[in-house]
């Protein structure tokens, strides 16, 4: 999978495109790591995001809570979202 | 104009024009006939004319003297001349003369005289009293000479002009011959003459044979044309009605017209006659087309022209092309249950509806017992019992019958004297098997059952003789070989996957061998062609990257992209799980396409765990981010999940709708 990131002031924009399966979730994981500390919030754009498995959504969930929620997912195509809709995870991530 | 475009001209104008052509030849060929005799009449006129002037003169002559000396005297000669003159006036001659002829031939002249002045003028200029002539003697006075008083004359035609010369003697009381009288005619004046008598002759000939053509006319018009035209009449009117009758006229005689009317009513009657026979035996053909085609819309209900059905594991298709409105012939493809397909091909001896209604009997009698489960060799035994004991009409079918187990590939066979059919494959050939009798002529046939495995991607033709015998031009047949051959080179060319599409070209194979002549027998074919099943094993390692294997089998094996996506998440999550939990050395994914339905089997040999049966760990969403969630999505996109532990291995199997 591809993993494009942005900065605009204390905002992240993470673009995610293709398959993030359990072999792509750690590229997902150290991006995550990267992140400053002192980032207001995070952006994942998922628009072309094709595929998603448990420990992708595991690293939007440590995403979320090293963000202390401010994270907002754009974007997911409905084959995405319906794995988040699954887990019940819908209800607590925004999504735009 | 008539139909064939060209003029008409009734024959009444066609034989006007041509008799007054005719006239015309014949009054030109009797005048030129007729102008020899008149001219002939002409002269004999003149000869009397002038004789009768000639016998007034010589009396003159002979009352005045009796001697030629008397015409020294000019009185005389005055007097003489006037006395010619008269005479010429009153016979119309031209010029009237006396001479006489001495011993040495010499003509001397005595009185000469004209009818009109210049005439009269000039012979006596040229020729006075005492001048002399020596020229020879015509023939004419030499008769003269001789005393004879007829027809002695010439034509002359010297410087006193064109005439008939008519010469006399002129005698003494003895008889003797003293001096010669002529008298000339003008020839012109003959001619003119002789023209008013030939116009008149000819006028009475064309006026004759008008008259002659007119009744002649009048007779064809009233014996021929009028019956003719009548009857061109009622031939027009029976060509719109056939009904309209001839009325034989009444005549005193039999002629060629009451012949041909006689005739023509004869064939009327005949053509009458025969346009009912012929409406009669259309409608019986119409009658018995209808019922030929009632026959064949059951038969085609019954024997579909075409059919092809397929599943994964297999696709099975047939035809039936009748040589005549109605065949003989039959295939039927069926499906027994979820694993066997049943396949009958057969021909009954014999075309038509009685071949059609035996076809309709033996078909359902098989199919009926086929369907209650009895075997292939019991039904075609049963079957063929049951039709010996009642078959009248000694029709019997040669008939192939097989199960097909998709499942196993297994081909369970019994042949009633049908033609062996060829196994597709690698090694393509003719299924070898008893040949057995054709059902309906003897009882207690001992039929065979038989089997036979096809290995996957191998099919089987069934076919009928009207293919095998299907003759060309030179009278050779199709042939088995022929048949083996092309199916063969369809499998070499891959084209067993769509049976359909092989047995439209082995049709058209077939159609094109024996191009220009009458499809001769029927054509049927049946062809299976076996997939195998759609399943397959992946071994796998205990790495995570391992999983693109599934993730291609997946994608390659399912078409539709979201269901495949669910497929490979739900894999993706055990696979993780078996990866980082079991410890596993062999693991091991199985599975199967069927009905619509995609089967995983899961099974590794690792620390026993069952995903199904754990009690599922409620998480906080907070600690979401250690997993738990993973069972869970599985879970929720398969259709069916069970879990067993079989010697020493987890065994997961998952089914998804497909």
């Amino acid at each position: 999978m591809n993993i494009s990131k942005s900065v605009t002031g204390n905002q992240i924009t993470l673009v995610l495109e293709g398959w993030l399966d359990t072999q792509a979730a750690p590229e997902l994981e150290s991006a995550i790591a990267e992140i400053p500390e002192d980032a207001e919030s995070l952006v994942i754009d998922m628009e072309k995001l094709e595929y998603i498995s448990s420990s992708g959504v595991r690293q939007i969930v440590a995403a979320h809570k090293k963000m202390g929620g401010n994270l907002v997912v754009h974007n997911a195509p409905q084959g995405i979202f319906s794995v988040f809709e699954a887990t019940g995870i819908n209800k607590k991530i925004r999504f735009e | 104009m008539n139909k064939e475009g060209k003029l008409r001209v009734s024959l009444l104008i066609q034989m006007a024009v041509f008799f007054l052509i005719s006239i015309i030849a014949m009054v030109l060929i009797t005048g030129k006939i007729s102008d020899k005799v008149l001219a002939k009449i002409v002269i004999e006129e003149s000869g009397f004319l002038a004789g009768t002037a000639a016998e007034g003169a010589i009396e003159y002559v002979r009352s005045s003297s009796g001697d030629v000396s008397v015409f020294r005297s000019a009185s005389i000669r005055d007097a003489g001349h006037r006395t010619f003159m008269d005479l010429c006036d009153k016979s119309g001659l031209k010029y009237m003369y006396l001479y006489t002829i001495d011993e040495n031939e010499v003509r001397h002249y005595l009185l000469v005289a004209g009818r009109t002045t210049e005439d009269d003028e000039l012979i006596n200029e040229r020729l006075p009293y005492g001048a002399t002539d020596d020229g020879p003697l015509w023939g004419a006075e030499r008769v003269a000479l001789s005393g004879d008083m007829d027809n002695a004359y010439e034509y002359v035609n010297n410087a006193f002009g064109e005439v008939c010369m008519w010469v006399y003697p002129v005698k003494d009381d003895a008889g003797n011959v003293y001096a010669i009288l002529g008298a000339d005619y003008s020839i012109s004046r003959l001619n003119n003459l002789m023209n008013r008598y030939s116009g008149a002759f000819r006028k009475i000939i064309a006026l004759l044979m008008l008259i002659v053509f007119a009744i002649f006319l009048i007779l064809i018009r009233v014996l021929a044309l009028k019956p003719i035209n009548s009857l061109s009449h009622k031939m027009k009117m029976f060509v719109k009605d056939k009904t309209a009758r001839l009325q034989i006229r009444d005549t005193v005689f039999a002629d060629e017209i009451t012949d041909i009317e006689g005739s023509f009513d004869v064939m009327m009657e005949d053509i009458t006659n025969y346009i009912k026979d012929i409406r009669s035996l259309t409608e019986q053909r119409v009658h018995d087309q209808t019922q030929l085609e009632v026959a064949r819309k059951i038969q085609v209900g019954i024997v579909p022209e075409t059919m092809s059905f397929s599943e994964a594991d297999y696709s099975i298709a047939g035809y039936s092309f009748p040589a005549k409105d109605v065949s003989g012939d039959f295939y039927d493809i069926f499906k027994l249950d979820d694993d066997r397909i049943c396949l009958i091909e057969g021909d009954i001896s014999g075309k038509g509806i009685t071949a059609a209604l035996f076809m309709v009997m033996v078909r359902s009698a098989i199919r009926q017992s086929l369907k209650v489960g009895r075997g292939v060799g019991e039904t075609l035994n049963n079957v063929n019992d049951e039709i010996c004991l009642s078959n009248p009409e000694c029709m019997f079918a040669t008939v192939f019958a097989a199960i097909f187990n998709v499942k196993t590939g297994e081909l369970t066979f019994s042949n009633a004297g049908h033609n062996p059919p060829v196994i597709i494959g690698k090694d393509t050939h003719f299924l070898e098997m008893d040949s057995g009798l054709a059902l309906g002529l003897f009882e207690d046939a001992s039929l065979m059952e038989e089997s036979v495995f096809l290995d996957r991607g191998e099919g089987i033709l069934v076919y009928t003789d009207g293919i095998t015998e299907t003759i060309n031009k030179s009278e050779q047949q199709y042939g088995e070989e022929r048949l083996r051959n092309f199916a063969d080179k369809g499998y070499e060319e891959g084209k067993l996957s769509s049976p359909l599409e092989l047995l439209n070209d082995i049709r058209d194979d077939v159609r094109s061998f024996s191009e220009g002549l009458e499809q001769f027998d029927d054509i049927t074919c049946v062809l299976l062609a076996y997939n195998g099943k759609a399943s397959g094993s992946l071994e796998l390692a205990r790495r995570i990257e391992e999983f693109d294997k599934v993730k291609d089998l997946v994608r390659e094996q399912i078409s539709d992209e979201d269901k495949a996506k669910k497929i490979i998440l739900a894999c993706d999550e055990l696979f993780a799980n078996i990866v980082t939990h079991s410890e596993a050395e062999h693991i091991s994914f199985d599975w199967e396409k069927r009905d619509g339905i995609f089967e995983i089997t899961i099974s590794d040999d690792g620390v026993s765990f069952d995903p199904v049966g754990s009690a599922e760990i409620k998480k906080k969403f907070e600690d979401l981010d250690t997993g738990g969630m993973g069972i869970k999505l599985v879970k929720q996109f398969v259709s069916n999940i069970s879990y067993k532990r079989i010697d020493g291995k987890n065994t997961l199997t998952l089914e998804f709708e497909v």
